[in-house]
């Protein structure tokens, strides 16, 4: 595995939430494990070639955008300097993400999107016979939009088995708990009946993320992995606690929250 | 048109390996042989629009130019935000096939009345819309797709119509008395009852438009130069179409002197039911309504 360590990701990512006052820190934190198993399965190289049989991975939950230009931060993908320009004017790296910047496969932020151009991607990379996979993360509060269904039907019918959806399940959605309003449980169960090998894991546990990335390719199946995670996760103060869905840091809370990580 | 249409795309797919076609559970006794010969790139998603757009967008990531068919109002209006997001903004080359325009399928009700479409479609950045008039037109357009590479919507309503002489230019005079004071736009299958409206009157002319957005200005301007008033005919809303586009380009010409009249669908959704003759009747757009309009402006 590379050194994509979630300690050293959220306090670089905490870095640039507080100097852009950018919100939606909390569902950065919970997808942070997520894309470090997700980069570390992949070939960068590949990708900062752009070559066609490059894995494919798209960010269907387009507003943790900070935590994927974080990551393609520490990946090399993005320098330094131009990683400082997140959320500013002139930027390519807006707050939701944007294929602008060569290294973001797809543009998302409206939700529900990203899934049905992740299926469109792993058909076209069939039918050109190249053995690369496409990775979709998905909210759980994305889950709501009825798009993913029609595609969860056809990847599953399709078994396309060069598809790995890992589903960010911190269970809380923009105003509320995400089971209050439209629970989207037996999720396990419904996953399963769209012909889905489905996986029910911690989404904090980066070493079993990695293997089960790994050892569900090119199954016969398409893949999704239910990550339950903490919103806000690895900032005690923010942990299961929506405000930090659109509350900026201010210097503060950016402060506590450094001397807090863990 | 749709069988010519689909007879060139089948072509196209055995010369050019990169084309993939995507339909939502529509094209039948149109689209077999595709499915025989090429599987791999032949796909029905089923009844799921917004997914097909979106899927279509993935396909050109990966170097495929898609093709996607269905009902031209479910193909743009229930995928609009996938066509937007994942088509547009990537700019990415997918060619939206829509079957049935205007009122074609006017007895089936006013959901499959295909009257707004272009309004909604036709501010996206980038996307091109044609509007076929004939059968001569398909092979044009086969040829014009072939050498695009943006986005197209390309409306294709129910009518084998020809005129006498066939056409050799996207947009092109069909009928150019030299004394005309007065020029026919118009778009789709209206042609037809323009074309046999103005058999015989010998002092309108007649300009057909395939291409129907982005607007030419190197093509429309002599027109709107030579001819005082022009009529714009279309099986669209007047809030929606090309006269709707034509009204926008006229005050950016700051052109002046010229009138522009729509023959176009009122804005409003119709309560009543009816086969295509029926609301061709009911808003001006019959053969005989267009040429006692026309009569009516000499």
């Amino acid at each position: 595995m590379q050194p994509l360590a979630p300690l050293s990701l959220r306090r670089t990512l905490l870095g640039i939430a507080h100097k852009s006052k950018a919100s939606h820190i909390g569902t950065c934190l919970s997808c942070i494990e997520i894309l470090s198993a997700v980069f570390q399965s992949v070939d960068i190289s590949k990708i900062a070639s752009q070559e066609a049989d490059r894995d494919r991975i798209i960010l269907s939950k387009g507003h943790a955008a900070a935590a994927l230009y974080t990551t393609l931060h520490h990946c090399g993908l993005i320098s330094e300097a131009e990683f400082n320009t997140y959320y500013s004017a002139g930027s390519l790296l807006s707050g939701h993400s944007n294929h602008f910047h060569p290294m973001v496969e797809h543009s998302t932020g409206a939700l529900g999107h990203g899934l049905s151009a992740g299926v469109g991607m792993a058909m076209g990379l069939k039918a050109r016979k190249l053995k690369s996979r496409v990775f979709v993360i998905l909210g759980d509060g994305e889950l709501n939009e009825g798009s993913n269904y029609e595609a969860f039907m056809l990847a599953g019918h399709l078994k396309l088995d060069n598809l790995c959806v890992l589903i960010d399940n911190n269970k809380l959605s923009g105003i509320g708990l995400t089971d209050s309003f439209c629970s989207l449980e037996p999720l396990a169960d419904k996953l399963e009946a769209f012909n889905f090998h489905t996986i029910r894991q911690d989404g904090h546990q980066l070493q079993q993320l990695f293997d089960n990335i790994q050892t569900t390719a090119f199954a016969n199946k398409p893949v999704a992995i239910i990550c339950d995670t903490v919103k806000g996760k690895g900032v005690p103060f923010m942990e299961a606690q929506n405000a930090w869905h659109y509350r900026p840091l201010n210097d503060e809370s950016y402060a506590k929250a450094l001397a807090e990580l863990y | 048109m749709r069988g010519v249409f689909f007879k060139l795309l089948e072509k196209q797919m055995a010369e050019q390996p990169n084309t993939f076609f995507l339909c939502a559970d529509m094209g039948l006794g149109l689209i077999e042989s595709m499915q025989e010969k090429y599987p791999e790139r032949t796909y029905n998603v089923g009844i799921a629009e917004a997914n097909m757009a979106s899927i279509a967008a993935g396909l050109c990531n990966t170097g495929f130019r898609p093709y996607c068919y269905t009902i031209s109002n479910f193909l743009i209006e229930r995928a609009f935000e996938q066509i937007r997001n994942d088509i547009c903004l990537h700019d990415y080359p997918v060619v939206l096939v829509g079957t049935s325009t205007g009122f074609d399928n006017g007895i089936l009700g006013p959901t499959h009345h295909v009257i707004d479409e272009i309004g909604c479609i036709k501010g996206l950045p980038g996307i091109e819309i044609i509007s076929p008039v004939a059968v001569s037109a398909i092979p044009l357009i086969m040829e014009y797709l072939n050498t695009s590479d943006r986005p197209c919507y390309v409306r294709i309503g129910k009518g084998d119509f020809d005129p006498t002489v066939p056409l050799t230019k996207m947009n092109q005079f069909v009928l150019a008395p030299p004394n005309a004071s007065t020029l026919v736009i118009t778009h789709g299958t209206q042609f037809e009852n323009c074309y046999k409206a103005l058999a015989g009157q010998g002092n309108v002319a007649l300009y057909a438009m395939n291409h129907i957005h982005p607007l030419s200005t190197t093509d429309l301007l002599p027109l709107f130069q030579k001819y005082s008033t022009v009529v714009v005919v279309e099986d669209q809303l007047k809030s929606s179409g090309l006269y709707n586009s034509l009204c926008q380009w006229l005050v950016e010409q700051q052109l002046t002197g010229v009138r522009l009249l729509p023959r176009c669908v009122p804005v409003e959704y119709s309560h009543e039911v009816g086969h295509k003759d029926y609301f061709e009747d009911k808003y001006g757009l019959s053969t005989q309504k267009l040429a006692d309009f026309f009569q009516s402006l000499q």
